[in-house]
C-alpha cells in the first residue's frame, strides 16, 4: 500500500492533525510513528505566543472544546527541532499562521530553506485567536495564500474553517496558489469556555460539507474532523479525501493511528 | 517511560464516600508517589481519559482512590471485577522523597496520593486529613492511613475529629509538608517550611504536548499540570 499527497509519498493515509500532539517531541518520546503517514506539528508563529488564559479545555457530550490560543515558542525555537524531525521516519509538514501578511511571508521564507520539511499547512482558521481568523473572509484567504505562495516553493495546504457554502472560501485558496486543502478546522462553540469543538459530534456536519464540494474541487483534500475509528477513516477516503487527519482521538487512544492502520491493512489485503 | 497497560480490575469497592479500584497490569513497574495514570472511559460520548493519582502500588497491582463526580467516574464506579481498564501512565512529576519529619495534608479526595507517599517516605509521617463530614472516609480507609503514620482528622461539621478546616490546624514542626486538595485549601497553607502541592486540572494528552491543562504560576508563567506537575513547590504557585 502506498499513498500520495501532491507527490509526497505517504506510507499510510493517516496524518496527525496539527495541535493535539504539540511539536511532537513529547509524543514521539513515548510512541512510535507506526500507522502514521505524515506528521504535522502544532501551528508555529513567527514570534512566541503565550496562548489563552486557562481553563482551556472543556468536554461536551461526544466532543471537546479547546481554547489553547496557538501557544507556542515561535519559529526560532521550532527550528531547533531539526535533528528530531530528521530522525522521524515519516515526512513532516509545517503548520503556520500569522497575524499579518508580512508574518506569513517571513515564515514562508524561513521554512522554504528547510529540506526536511515537505510542505506547509497554512492554518487560516484557528477559532481561538481574536483578529486572526483569515477564514471568515474570501479576500483574506486569497491574500494570505498568495503571500505564502510568492515566497514558498513546495507544497501548500490551506486549512479552512467549516462554513456554509465552502466553495466561497475554497476558491480563493486555490486561486491564491494552494496545492491542497485541509477541511476543516474545529467548529466554533461555547460550553463554559469559547473555543473550537472537535470529536465525534462534529463529524456528520463535516461529512455533509465535504459531500457538497468534493466533486467540484480538483486539488487533494486532507479531511479532518471527528475521526475516531477505522470506519470514520474509510468514510472520508470513500468520499474522496486523499488523506485523513486524526487529532482529538489521540487523547482517547494515543496509539489510535497504529490501531486504525492495522485495520486498514487487513481490509486492503482482503480486497486484493 | 509511560505506557498503555490493560489493567484487569480485581477490586472496585466503595470506601466511605469514595471508591477504591485496584487493577492488575501483569508486571511490576516503577512509579513515584504523586504521579498519575489516565484511565480510558469506554463510552463513545466521553472523549478524555480521566486522571487519577496513584493511591497504592503492590507488585503488579495499582490502586486508585476516587470520588464519583461526573460521567467518567460514574462509569468507572460501575465496572466489575474482571473488566479490563485501558490505563496510560505513569505520567507527571511526583513528590520528592527524603528522610525526616513530614506532614501530609489531604483535603477531601486530595488524600489519594498521600497514602503511597507516606509509605515511601523515610522518617516520621503525620497525616492531617480534612472533609466536610466524618462519613466521607469510612473507618477502614482511615485505619489504613493510620497504619503508616500518625493521623489527625478535621471535619467542617465537627462530626469527626476537630471542627473546622485543615488549614487551621497546621503546625510547623516538620522538615517538609506535602499537600493535595481543593485550590482554596492549598492557597491557605501559609507556612515557611518547604511545601510541595499536587494540583488538579482537566487533562487531555497527559504528556505535555497539547497545553490544555496549564495553570498560571505566581510569576505569570503558564505551567503544564500534566508534565511540569502535577507536583509543584507551593512557593512557585502562590
Amino acid at each position: 500500500m502506498s499513498w500520495s499527497l501532491c507527490g509526497i509519498e505517504l506510507r499510510t493515509p493517516l496524518v496527525t492533525a496539527s495541535g493535539p500532539l504539540g511539536w511532537g517531541k513529547e509524543f514521539f518520546e513515548i510512541f512510535s510513528t507506526r500507522g502514521l503517514g505524515l506528521f504535522i506539528p502544532k501551528t508555529v508563529t513567527l514570534n512566541p505566543k503565550r496562548g489563552n488564559s486557562p481553563p482551556r479545555i472543556e468536554e461536551t457530550i461526544g466532543g471537546l472544546i479547546n481554547s489553547i490560543g496557538l501557544e507556542n515558542e515561535g519559529v526560532y525555537e521550532w527550528l531547533r527541532l531539526e535533528p528530531f524531525y530528521r530522525s522521524l521516519n515519516i515526512p513532516v509538514m509545517a503548520s503556520i499562521t500569522g497575524s499579518t501578511l508580512d508574518e506569513i511571508s517571513k515564515l514562508g521564507e524561513i521554512i522554504d530553506r528547510l529540506d526536511y520539511i515537505v510542505g506547509i499547512e497554512l492554518n487560516l482558521s484557528c477559532p481561538n485567536v481574536k483578529g486572526e481568523n483569515w477564514s471568515n473572509n474570501p479576500k483574506s484567504i486569497f491574500e494570505a495564500t498568495s503571500a505564502l505562495r510568492n515566497v514558498y516553493n513546495k507544497i501548500i495546504f490551506v486549512k479552512l474553517a467549516p462554513k456554509d457554502d465552502p466553495l466561497l472560501y475554497i476558491k480563493p485558496a486555490i486561486d491564491g496558489g494552494a496545492d491542497g486543502l485541509t477541511l476543516f478546522n474545529t467548529f466554533p462553540a461555547y460550553q463554559s469556555i469559547n473555543g473550537g469543538l472537535s470529536g465525534p459530534v462534529i463529524k456528520p456536519i463535516y461529512v455533509r460539507l465535504l459531500k457538497e464540494i468534493v466533486d467540484k474541487v480538483k486539488v487533494p483534500i486532507m479531511a479532518s474532523g471527528g475521526v475516531f475509528s477505522t470506519s470514520d477513516v474509510l468514510e472520508y477516503l470513500n468520499l474522496g479525501a486523499s488523506a485523513v487527519q486524526i487529532g482529538t482521538a489521540f487523547f482517547k487512544d494515543p496509539d489510535i493511528a497504529e490501531i486504525i492502520y492495522s485495520d486498514l491493512k487487513d481490509l486492503f489485503n482482503l480486497r486484493k | 517511560m509511560p505506557k498503555i497497560y490493560n489493567g484487569e480490575i480485581i477490586e472496585n469497592i466503595p470506601v466511605g464516600e469514595l471508591f477504591l479500584v485496584t487493577v492488575s497490569i501483569g508486571e511490576s513497574i516503577s512509579i513515584e508517589p504523586g504521579q498519575f495514570f489516565l484511565i480510558r472511559i469506554d463510552r463513545e460520548d466521553v472523549i478524555l481519559r480521566r486522571a487519577f493519582s496513584i493511591f497504592d502500588v503492590d507488585e503488579d497491582r495499582l490502586s486508585f482512590l476516587y470520588r464519583v463526580v461526573g460521567r467518567g467516574t460514574k462509569w468507572l464506579s460501575e465496572r466489575r471485577i474482571g473488566y479490563s481498564l485501558n490505563i496510560f501512565g505513569p505520567l507527571g512529576n511526583g513528590f520528592s522523597i527524603s528522610q525526616g519529619r513530614f506532614l501530609l495534608i489531604g483535603g477531601g479526595s486530595g488524600m489519594a496520593p498521600l497514602y503511597y507517599l507516606g509509605k515511601r517516605l523515610r522518617g516520621d509521617v503525620k497525616f492531617l486529613l480534612g472533609a466536610q463530614t466524618g462519613n466521607f472516609w469510612g473507618k477502614e480507609l482511615l485505619s489504613r492511613y493510620a497504619s503508616i503514620g500518625d493521623i489527625e482528622v478535621v471535619t467542617e461539621d465537627g462530626s469527626l475529629g476537630k471542627k473546622g478546616l485543615v488549614t487551621e490546624y497546621i503546625d510547623t514542626n516538620y522538615d517538609r509538608v506535602y499537600a493535595c486538595g481543593p485550590i482554596e485549601m492549598l492557597k491557605n497553607i501559609r507556612i515557611d517550611i518547604p511545601t510541595e502541592i499536587s494540583l488538579e486540572s482537566k487533562i487531555a494528552c497527559g504528556f505535555g504536548a497539547c497545553r490544555g491543562c496549564v495553570i498560571e504560576n505566581k510569576y505569570g508563567e503558564y505551567k503544564r499540570v500534566c508534565k511540569d506537575g502535577p507536583v509543584f513547590n507551593l512557593k512557585e504557585i502562590f
